[in-house]
């Protein structure tokens, strides 16, 4: 039982697609599991009340019910930082590491290390946002070097929704902006079931396709000693990104 | 998408109950698992005579933003303070969110209920004093503590680290005053994995307090739990 690698997910409250993928992800490591705290997220956009809900101190409670769990790592499993900036992710990461000892990661900061591993400089952008999410989204990767080659999102408020969009929906967005051929796709949003695309739409299009709940998944095993390649079928970043 | 969602309640620092129910979830299809956390951590949780339900409520109404069809408390703290203490709880999550709720200890009120047991084998890791507490609670629901056998740990996270040969020892030993039923109580023991071996081993019902809240779960959303019996035991094979 000591043996037990045990991963906490910080999960927006409305999110209904993060903690299946994460189980089925980590289905065939049996050692590991994934722990789950909500804190509330219901919309996304950039009016005050919506912004105020990824301040520091609910993500805090809900990190500290995760340490009581003695958890290897603390991910916080959202894309925030896209319009927030990605200090506000390192900002957060080092808070929660003070605040209750245990280290952190987050699906952006993940996606901006992926990035840098394989050298990816221009990159294909597909998210659900309102038309202001997703400028600031863009903009942000562009301030740390990032190129969005294409983009295409849903101008929806969300968040609940999100998870609704079908899988076809999805495929066909990734498919868009490959035309543009960016040396890599992010479906960034942790409330679309990018994740059970990947595989097979980088078989399709040969472009690595990033999945803002499977860079989490990621880092976090890479943070806790285990091999991500033992996580199969869900596309090259397990495989190949070391 | 018609996935039945189920929410669960999971003290903060348990370490089974999301596995369990995830490990029962991928047996079955079109069902979704999610979780959010309250606080019970520590050495001082038996001393606790209340829920501290504006706290629960809250952890409640975060997974009704995620539209759940059903709410499940999956804790046994009202094994020591009565079960009504877990009805007025469901009352209130009910209410609040329209989802259906339920906790461990009324499933399994619901399952002694429905498989007429009168005399239950109590098997956890709790200690003495608060053994004895649960078993006068669930004497005043009517149901009679044949044997009981518990580990004395006091701390809930030392709880989940308790080995499944161990658990498994104590059901033998619980069984051979031949009760009705032999209940695995507290939800951060690692009891469900070893129910079904230990059913066919001895020939009588063992319910565990974990996969027992997921399967009223289950039951209140309408899915059909039998494929899920060959590995979390009898329970699961009902219609």
């Amino acid at each position: 039982m000591s043996d037990r690698v045990l991963l906490g997910m910080l999960t927006p409250s409305s999110n209904t697609v993060l903690e299946p993928v994460t189980a089925e992800m980590l289905r065939g490591l049996p050692e590991v599991t994934a722990h789950f705290g909500r804190f509330r997220v219901t919309e996304i956009s950039l009016g005050d009340r919506a912004l105020k809900q990824f301040n520091n101190e609910p993500i805090l409670a809900a990190s500290s019910l995760l340490a009581d769990a003695r958890v290897g790592v603390i991910a916080w499993n959202g894309t925030s930082a896209g319009w927030l900036g990605l200090d506000a992710d390192r900002e957060l990461c080092a808070t929660i590491t003070k605040e209750t000892s245990v280290q952190a990661c987050t699906s952006v900061l993940a996606l901006d290390e992926i990035f840098r591993k394989t050298g990816v400089k221009r990159f294909g952008l597909v998210t659900p946002y309102l038309h202001a999410i997703q400028e600031r989204v863009v903009s942000t990767f562009a301030g740390i070097g990032y190129e969005c080659a294409a983009e295409r999102h849903l101008n929806d408020p969300g968040n609940f929704s999100f998870s609704e969009v079908s899988e076809a929906t999805l495929e066909a967005m990734v498919r868009e902006v490959a035309a543009s051929r960016p040396e890599a796709i992010t479906i960034f949003c942790t409330n679309l079931r990018g994740a059970l695309i990947a595989e097979r739409m980088e078989r399709e299009l040969g472009i690595p396709i990033y999945d803002t709940v499977a860079t989490a998944v990621w880092k976090s095993l890479c943070m806790t000693g285990v091999d991500p390649a033992r996580v199969k079928g869900w596309g090259r970043l397990f495989r190949d990104v070391r | 998408m018609s996935m039945a969602t189920l929410g669960t309640l999971t003290p903060s620092s348990n370490i089974v109950v999301e596995r369990v129910t995830n490990g029962i979830v991928a047996d079955l299809k079109g069902v979704s698992a999610h979780f959010t956390r309250v606080p019970v951590v520590g050495d001082k949780v038996h001393l606790l005579d209340r829920h501290d339900i504006d706290t629960m409520l809250a952890a409640a109404r975060l997974l009704a933003d995620a539209r759940m069809d059903v709410i499940c408390w999956n804790g046994s703290k009202a094994g020591g303070i009565a079960f009504a203490a877990d009805r007025e709880l469901c009352s209130r999550i009910a209410t609040e969110t329209g989802a259906k709720a339920t906790t461990s200890i009324l499933a399994i009120d619901e399952v002694f209920r429905q498989s007429q047991v009168k005399r239950f084998a109590l098997v956890t890791p709790f200690p003495g004093e608060y053994q004895h507490k649960v078993i006068r609670v669930f004497a005043r629901e009517g149901y009679d503590c044949a044997a009981e056998e518990h580990l004395d740990i006091y701390d809930n996270y030392e709880n989940s680290q308790v080995s499944g040969e161990r658990i498994a020892a104590m059901v033998r030993r619980a069984a051979t005053a031949k009760p009705d039923a032999i209940l695995i109580l507290c939800t951060n023991l690692a009891g469900a994995p070893v129910v079904a071996p230990l059913e066919q081993e001895i020939g009588l019902p063992v319910y565990d307090s974990v996969s027992i809240g997921a399967w009223h779960s289950l039951k209140l959303a309408g899915v059909d739990t039998r494929p899920a019996a060959a590995r979390w035991g009898s329970l699961f094979a009902g219609t």
